[in-house]
């Protein structure tokens, strides 16, 4: 990992020229654990610290604070809040989250009635409204209800409970503001690290969610009201529940509600509940290790493995990585289900002849759909690359495990330097202007 | 024979070498019973002893006080395979005795310090270790069932025949 710091050296006050100063730096120490919370309850503050190793003088104001790995694959890209000199050679800097920003910038008094998602959070981010790339899925949804004076992240995050939506602010220059995405990522066994931890929470035996109605006009002196560029709202609530079907009958009552967020609404508040219904009435969390070089994300629905023989669906609420080469994070997952697992076994034939195989351990009933690889084999100094004559394998996982066969080719054989076609794929264009081959992984 | 810093030391010496290959701590084991190992890489280390002293009392003091200066690292260059290599390392011991004879003579003997390289001699990128590259092929533009490419010491060509005699195998 390393980071790239930009800053203006000096500006001639003459002629106008500006010095740049900064670079790229190598860093030691990175903290970094960024999380959503998907319930929309909170808007979490990523932020990330590192010891900078360079004798250069960073300053805190800067124009840009980039951390790659080594692939020149950005991590974050969020301003500097701190920076201190801890040794001649070394600075130890802090990068926080644009939402950091917004905690310190005041709104007013707002009566939403039709504001459409993406307007509402151009004018949350303000001057900075570029940074907020909002999913359009959502952009065209319309808000309604009245939000009073407040911070600007509070109000992004009263907006973001209301239409389900949760903010990407890692791996990215920008802020992705989008809905969850319920497709499912795979964790391989094989890249999940012994020991998950699995968190056995109380029951939420009921969800509350207040909506409210605001309707222009005269309130009575029992009324509650609010009033708006001189309009006064009167101000009706109804709260809307959900029980958990999952509890046992003798379960603790334990309500989960969530009251005072006025932009809940009759027309969201049974999207709002159904929503909360995922993270809450899985009462399990599980915390797993992966090798996970940027590929599971917060916010991010996946299937890994909790036990040898138990598979877990859930969300990724929060990544903490540790570096090396690569990148290890411990994900904690929420409103998991957990089922049982089978093995499926798929044989990879060449002439009836088993020339390879893979085992996969899926939960019960999952419908799998598997790329088959090509086999890049040597024996007897001759290698061969074997294509499948199907790209892919699917099935549903049953109870007692699956065998799958699947019918290979060769497709180039090199034997004592003379490589021999024996069977292509469908050409692909290549942007240089020519065709290559597909047949190599 | 060795090199720090560009001075060239044409002494009768033995050189030690060791390898360590690192892991960093994200290592560990995986739930299928593997092992994860992320490898930063080759890391060389050597202990030069000098087996004579140097004559030369002025230029074995001008060593001993470049080999002790509190710097980060050196430069060395150092026998490696039928070669040389150059690394930077940092002087992590050294030790010598002095000498007196009966007749008042004295001298230093006995030199050695060992050396630890400050990064890795051989090290995989990150995209290397991600998908870890088999030999390359060729790139084959507009192939053709049958086509015939022969490794030469120039690359790979593409050939007019297929000369092994093994083709009806499949």
């Amino acid at each position: 990992m390393f980071i790239e710091i930009d800053w203006i050296e000096s500006i001639d006050p003459v002629t106008g020229e500006v010095v740049m100063g900064g670079g790229e730096y190598p860093i030691k120490n990175l903290q970094f654990a960024p999380q959503v919370d998907l319930t929309g309850e909170t808007l979490p503050v990523n932020e990330y610290s590192c010891e900078v190793i360079t004798t250069d003088d960073i300053p805190l104001d800067t124009i840009g604070c980039l951390l790659y790995d080594g692939m020149r694959q950005l991590w974050s890209a969020w301003p500097m809040r701190k920076v201190e000199r801890i040794s001649d050679s070394s600075f130890r800097i802090t990068a926080t989250s644009w939402l950091y920003w917004l905690g310190f910038q005041p709104m007013d008094t707002k009566m939403y009635d039709g504001e459409t998602v993406g307007a509402a959070i151009a004018e949350c981010f303000g001057s900075r409204a570029s940074l907020a790339q909002v999913s359009p899925s959502i952009r065209f949804q319309t808000l309604s209800g009245y939000a009073p004076a407040q911070s600007a992240r509070d109000r992004l995050t009263w907006i973001l409970f209301a239409v389900g939506a949760y903010i990407v602010d890692v791996f990215r220059d920008d802020m992705y503001i989008r809905p969850v995405d319920n497709t499912q990522t795979e964790i391989p066994y094989g890249r999940t690290f012994m020991r998950p931890a699995i968190t056995e929470n109380d029951w939420v035996t009921e969800l509350r969610v207040t909506a409210y109605t605001y309707t222009a006009g005269t309130p009575l002196d029992t009324d509650t009201y609010v009033t708006v560029g001189g309009v006064d709202y009167i101000v009706t609530e109804q709260v809307i529940s959900l029980s958990n079907p999952l509890a046992p009958a003798d379960a603790p009552e334990n309500v989960k509600e969530y009251k005072d967020i006025n932009l809940v609404n009759d027309d969201n508040v049974n999207d709002i509940l159904n929503r909360l219904s995922a993270y809450w009435f899985n009462r399990t969390e599980v915390s797993l290790d992966c090798i996970n070089n940027k590929q599971y994300r917060p916010g991010d629905l996946v299937l890994g493995y909790a036990l040898d023989d138990i598979a877990v669906t859930g969300y990724i609420q929060e990544a903490t990585f540790a570096f090396g080469l690569q990148a290890r994070s411990r994900l904690r997952l929420i409103g998991c289900d957990l089922r049982p697992t089978a093995p499926l076994t798929i044989n990879y034939l060449y002439n009836n002849k088993r020339i390879g195989w893979k085992k996969y351990k899926f939960p019960v009933g999952y419908t799998f759909s598997l790329e088959n690889p090509y086999l890049d084999q040597t024996k007897n100094e001759r290698r061969r690359i074997y294509r499948p004559t199907t790209d892919t394998v699917t099935g549903t996982m049953v109870d007692g495990g699956l065998t799958v066969n699947v019918n290979y080719e060769i497709a180039l054989d090199l034997y004592q330097g003379v490589l021999h076609i024996i069977s292509v794929d469908e050409v692909t264009e290549e942007s240089s202007g020519g065709e290559q081959i597909g047949v190599i992984e | 024979m060795f090199t720090i810093d560009g001075i060239q030391y044409n002494v009768e010496c033995s050189i030690e070498r060791t390898a360590e290959i690192k892991l960093s701590d994200i290592s560990g084991m995986l739930m299928d019973g593997h092992i994860f190992n992320d490898v930063l890489g080759t890391y060389y280390g050597y202990e030069v002893r000098l087996t004579m002293p140097l004559r030369n009392k002025g230029r074995y003091g001008n060593l001993i006080e470049q080999l002790t200066e509190p710097v980060e690292g050196h430069t060395f260059v150092l026998p490696y395979n039928n070669d040389t290599l150059q690394l930077t390392g940092i002087v992590e011991a050294l030790e010598d005795v002095w000498v007196r004879l009966p007749s008042g003579y004295t001298y230093w003997e006995g030199l050695r310090f060992t050396i630890k390289a400050n990064g890795p001699t051989k090290a995989l990128t990150l995209g290397e270790a991600i998908s870890r590259g088999l030999t390359p092929l060729p790139d084959v533009y507009d192939p053709q069932i049958g086509d015939t490419y022969i490794f030469t010491v120039d690359g790979w060509e593409a050939a007019s025949s297929y000369p092994d005699a093994d083709t009806t195998a499949y």
